[in-house]
């Protein structure tokens, strides 16, 4: 899998970039550290709704090269899962 | 209350029922579809026929509840309408409510309890009786018939938020529901365009989304796409397997999205974007990135559709044929075919000729996002019974610094946490209306009658946007 050297390597730390990529984009009023990582972005925890959904989507796809879909569900239940899923499939 | 001249213009806003007009055609069918095996949805990947559809909507009819409501919270769009199209036989109301946070639902069940929920996914309250629609449940071997119904019957609630917090239901007749449907053909011609996709990125259950994805293939004689991921991988890959043209049924938000990542959804024929005004520069972007034309609805969830534009060609509506436009002072309304009795709207309108308007925006306490509506006061209220909260308010920024819209919340409740808050607004409120951000502060600017005038408002709210300033939580 191609990656460029400056890229995080270690899941920790693309968790963390995930999550201000995450406030970022959404306006959150949080900081990275306040995202329990295993709590669910939608619904309960972080609150986010589907319009967030399209949002996330598209910057990640943008930043990583991962195309969400929506048979990747499991993908998006918490900070943690999103985060191996984007370990997995990231081409950039 | 502003004087109105009440003899010419009897309405009632808080509740209407959309009655069928009399001389009209005393039933309608269900479907327009002349062949039964012909498409009638896409699911993902495979074509549904319109006997198999008819099956399932007779065989799932036949094992209803005996409830005079069902709540059809179904998410795939074939789902949706085979519960909608088996209520309908079963001589059902189906009660569509757009928000699904569980507090709302909760009172929705209090309000109708003769009623059970109709879904095809787990995320219920499970204090309901609840029929779950899945593919094998909806296997039968029984009759194909296409139903004729009666054009006064109720065959459907919707809701929107009412200023006292209250959803406030909209009953639809069949007969408004099929004239609503015939209206919006013939505002796009589709008198011509007999075999087409309607592609939704709405829910079923928001009216527009009820109107463009499930009544009109019903009386167009169209297919419906089951999908509702509006995630632009699914939607790129279920367009290439469709076989007729497709028509997005979608709004400003996910154009402006689709947009800005340069999303290409082959197979397009035309877009139809509603719920708030679209940008003339995304609606030239579309046309540019798709090359189909990009028209818009102007509706609401009491009326339906009541007016389009083609918005690459101006600003200016034109109402829809059968209506009746009117207006006193900066109150307008209107009457006729579908809409039936007059019907005061909420934006304000300005009037350029007998079927053609401008829409000036909508009345102070409105607020709209994504296709939801709320009112001001009513989140307000929501926002001050708060455990803790001494006072609060929501505010709606300007357009261009609002992030896609969002509100606001500056709040004066010391000791309490921004979890606390937002967990109990989550219960009550849709979560488009979550506020982005929550500021702490330890006073709101009201003056000595209490209110907060508007330059004060803005002056104090001007403080916080300077970057760098911490809020509290």
């Amino acid at each position: 899998m191609a990656r460029s050297p400056h890229n995080p390597t270690a899941t920790g730390d693309l968790e963390e970039e995930i999550a201000s990529l995450l406030i970022e984009t959404l306006r959150l009023e949080v900081v990275a550290t306040d995202i329990d990582p295993e709590a669910a972005l939608f619904g309960e925890g972080l609150g986010l709704d589907s319009i967030d959904m399209l949002e996330i989507a598209l910057v990640l796809s943008k930043r990583y090269g991962v195309e969400l879909r929506s048979e990747n569900r499991a993908a998006l239940t918490s900070l943690r899962a999103l985060t191996a899923h984007i370990h997995e499939y990231r081409i950039r | 209350m502003r004087a109105m001249n009440s003899h010419k213009i009897p309405v009632s806003v808080r509740r209407r029922i959309c009655a069928h007009p009399a001389g009209s055609p005393a039933t309608y069918s269900l479907l327009a579809h002349h062949a039964p095996t012909g498409t009638f949805a896409w699911r993902q990947g495979r074509a549904y026929s319109v006997q198999e559809f008819l099956r399932s909507a007779w065989t799932l009819a036949a094992r209803l509840p005996e409830k005079r409501y069902a709540i059809n919270v179904c998410k795939d769009r074939y789902f949706f309408a085979v519960g909608f199209a088996a209520s309908l036989i079963a001589r059902q109301i189906s009660l569509l409510p757009t928000c699904r946070a569980e507090e709302p639902l909760r009172e929705l069940a209090q309000r109708y309890p003769d009623a059970y929920i109709l879904s095809d996914h787990d995320e219920v309250m499970n204090s309901m009786p609840l029929v779950r629609l899945t593919e094998h449940a909806l296997q039968g071997t029984g009759s194909a018939e296409n139903p004729s119904i009666s054009a006064s019957r109720i065959a459907a609630i919707a809701f929107t938020s009412g200023s006292s917090g209250t959803p406030q239901a909209h009953a639809k007749s069949w007969g408004s529901l099929v004239m609503g449907a015939r209206a919006l053909g013939r505002q796009f011609d589709l008198q011509d365009k007999p075999s087409r996709t309607a592609v939704g990125t709405v829910p079923a259950q928001h009216m527009y989304g009820l109107e463009t994805t499930i009544m009109l293939p019903f009386q167009w004689g169209w297919s419906l796409y089951a999908g509702c991921s509006v995630l632009p991988a699914d939607l790129r890959m279920d367009l290439e397997h469709l076989s007729s043209p497709a028509w997005l049924m979608t709004t400003p938000f996910h154009l402006n999205a689709y947009l800005n990542e340069q999303v290409l959804l082959p197979g397009l024929e035309s877009v139809i974007s509603a719920t708030m005004p679209l940008a003339r520069a995304v609606a030239q972007g579309a046309e540019a990135l798709w090359h189909v034309p990009v028209h818009e609805i102007y509706g609401c969830t009491e009326g339906g559709i009541l007016a389009s534009r083609h918005t690459t060609a101006g600003d200016q509506w034109t109402l829809c044929h059968d209506l009746r436009i009117r207006q006193r002072e900066d109150t307008t309304w209107v009457m006729g075919g579908h809409v039936g009795a007059w019907l005061q709207l909420t934006d304000r309108i300005q009037l350029r000729g007998r079927r053609e308007f401008l829409l000036l925006g909508p009345h102070h306490d409105l607020v709209k996002i994504a296709g939801k509506r709320a009112s001001l006061t009513a989140l307000n209220n929501i926002l001050r019974q708060v455990p803790g909260v001494l006072d609060g308010i929501f505010y709606r920024g300007h357009p261009e610094r609002a992030h896609n819209g969002r509100l606001c919340v500056f709040v004066v409740a010391p000791g309490v946490t921004r979890a606390t808050i937002l967990a109990h607004l989550r219960k009550r409120i849709d979560p488009v209306f979550l506020p982005r951000p929550l500021y702490f502060v330890d006073t709101l600017p009201r003056n000595a009658t209490g209110k907060l005038p508007c330059e004060r408002l803005e002056a104090f709210i001007e403080h916080f946007r300077r970057p760098g300033l911490p809020s509290r939580g």
